[in-house]
């Protein structure tokens, strides 16, 4: 079976694809670092950032609408957190709603926190999501690894990256083989909990066949890797010229609003 | 690297829950023979299969490259037999095929760029030219079985292991990959229950029924004689 959900995007060729992996997760750590230090209400340096990102976005090739639906499907957390911020932030009423012996009000200061909040979160995910559409999941590991992140959690999410599609795979063939069966509202409960159950058995047995022939094959606990990659000037030039400007658009809105 | 390339001697094996799945049982495998281990389900095959690369519980009653199977020489061992898996799904688990088929090398300290000029001879042998880039896993069943022998070939092993290595297999792809066996020269041990396949690849037959040893012999007088195939669950 064939599953391109996490890289659908990944082989596509432009110049944010040809950037190196480690360039590209700093950048982005960096752009994301600096979004959640403005501070709220800076509106046009939001607007910066949005250009910056916008741009990437642009030359990256990924289709606009595949960004914005993958950030839909994470907004209402960012949304759950925020949503009550414009009602219990102490401002200038805006207008006050009476709920029998409740009441509540709506303050300016508190909506500008909450549109500077759901901002700094789409501006983070545009930019994580360009980051990883544009980047095979293997080389933003590598990239991981290169920067830091123990090796063991490395090897952990390569492997939940690579067998996801396997236990995806197993558990659509359990749940064809349930449908075929003419399974009632009843029994689909009944059968999803063993459904469950034996995914969990079978990932087991996977996991230590794996790791038997990991072993066999002299693995020591050390990654290796095939393709040593090289930081080209280039990278290092992108990075700091998108880096510079997101400070750029820090220290323009120091003049304007500070 | 001794005539006997892999022996038992009276060799037993029960599992934890009491269930004996090997008992009594001794033959030798010479340098370069093609040997198929065949038997009904439950036979022990496996079980033999993975005593060979002490995954179980390593025992110095069998013996693999000269070497008996004890923890100290397991490392050795590892190296000098390639074990593929019955499900190729377990053995293919980098993101790429040439990472796949490298991963062995590269982990017996061979340079990237050695480890990648050994991983495509590998892939060559197996058919697999251009493969390295894909992703194993959008692979079809006959390329990830052929992948799959490609990431043990890779390390050059004096003995190659394979578990039921044609199940799931369409016809074509099982006489391809039965050329392929045949076209090898290190010592093969095969384990199946698809007899034409076993007829194609291997010289001679070990035949198992509950974990003991009840023929060994030419391939050809072993598949003819129908009523101990029959007898023995075949």
């Amino acid at each position: 079976m064939h599953h391109t959900h996490i890289d659908r995007y990944a082989g596509l060729e432009s110049p944010i694809h040809a950037l190196d992996s480690r360039a590209k997760l700093v950048a982005v750590l960096a752009f994301v670092i600096l979004v959640v230090l403005t501070p709220n209400g800076w509106f046009l340096t939001f607007g910066l950032y949005a250009l910056l990102v916008g741009a990437a976005m642009a030359v990256s090739k990924v289709p606009c609408g595949y960004i914005l639906k993958r950030s839909l499907t994470i907004l209402p957390f960012a949304l759950a957190v925020s949503i009550f911020i414009p009602f219990i932030t102490p401002g200038n009423a805006l207008w006050t709603f009476h709920f029998g012996l409740f009441s509540a009000q709506l303050t300016d200061t508190g909506l500008v926190k909450f549109f500077s909040l759901s901002l700094k979160a789409l501006l983070s995910f545009f930019a994580t999501i360009t980051l990883v559409a544009t980047t095979p999941f293997g080389d933003l590991m590598k990239a991981a690894g290169a920067l830091g992140m123990p090796s063991r959690m490395v090897v952990v999410l390569s492997f939940m990256y690579r067998y996801l599609f396997i236990i995806i795979d197993e558990a659509s063939h359990m749940i064809l083989a349930r449908d075929l069966r003419g399974a009632g509202k009843k029994s689909i409960l009944l059968a999803s909990g063993g459904i469950v159950g034996a995914l969990l058995v079978r990932s087991f047995e996977h996991a230590e066949k794996l790791y038997y022939a990991m072993l066999l094959r002299g693995y020591t606990g050390k990654p290796v890797t095939l393709h040593s990659s090289h930081l080209h000037l280039r990278d290092i030039v992108i990075t700091v010229v998108f880096f510079t400007c997101s400070l750029a658009g820090l220290i323009l809105g120091k003049f304007l609003y500070a | 690297m001794p005539e006997s390339c892999i022996a038992f001697n009276d060799f037993s094996y029960t599992y934890e829950d009491g269930a004996c799945a090997l008992s009594g049982v001794t033959f030798s495998i010479s340098r370069g023979e093609s040997v198929g281990l065949i038997g009904h389900n439950g036979s022990g095959k496996s079980t033999l299969l993975m005593h060979t690369v002490g995954i179980l519980e390593p025992d110095s009653r069998v013996i693999v490259s000269g070497l008996p199977v004890t923890r100290e020489n397991l490392k050795t061992i590892r190296r000098r037999v390639g074990y593929v898996f019955q499900n190729p799904r377990d053995q293919l688990f980098m993101s790429t095929v040439a990472e796949d088929v490298a991963f062995g090398p590269l982990n017996m300290g061979m340079p990237p760029a050695e480890a990648l000029r050994a991983a495509e001879k590998a892939l060559s042998l197996v058919g697999l030219d251009g493969f390295g880039e894909r992703t194993p896993y959008h692979l079809s069943g006959g390329e990830m079985r052929r992948a799959s022998i490609a990431t043990v070939l890779s390390t050059s092993p004096f003995i190659v292991v394979m578990d039921e290595p044609s199940s799931g297999l369409d016809p074509r792809a099982k006489r391809e990959l039965a050329l392929l066996i045949r076209s090898l020269t290190c010592t093969r041990l095969i384990s199946s229950h698809d007899l034409d396949f076993i007829r194609d690849c291997t010289d001679r037959i070990i035949l198992l029924n509950h974990g003991r040893i009840v023929a060994d012999g030419p391939a050809g007088e072993i598949l003819g004689d129908r009523a101990l195939l029959e007898e023995n669950g075949l």
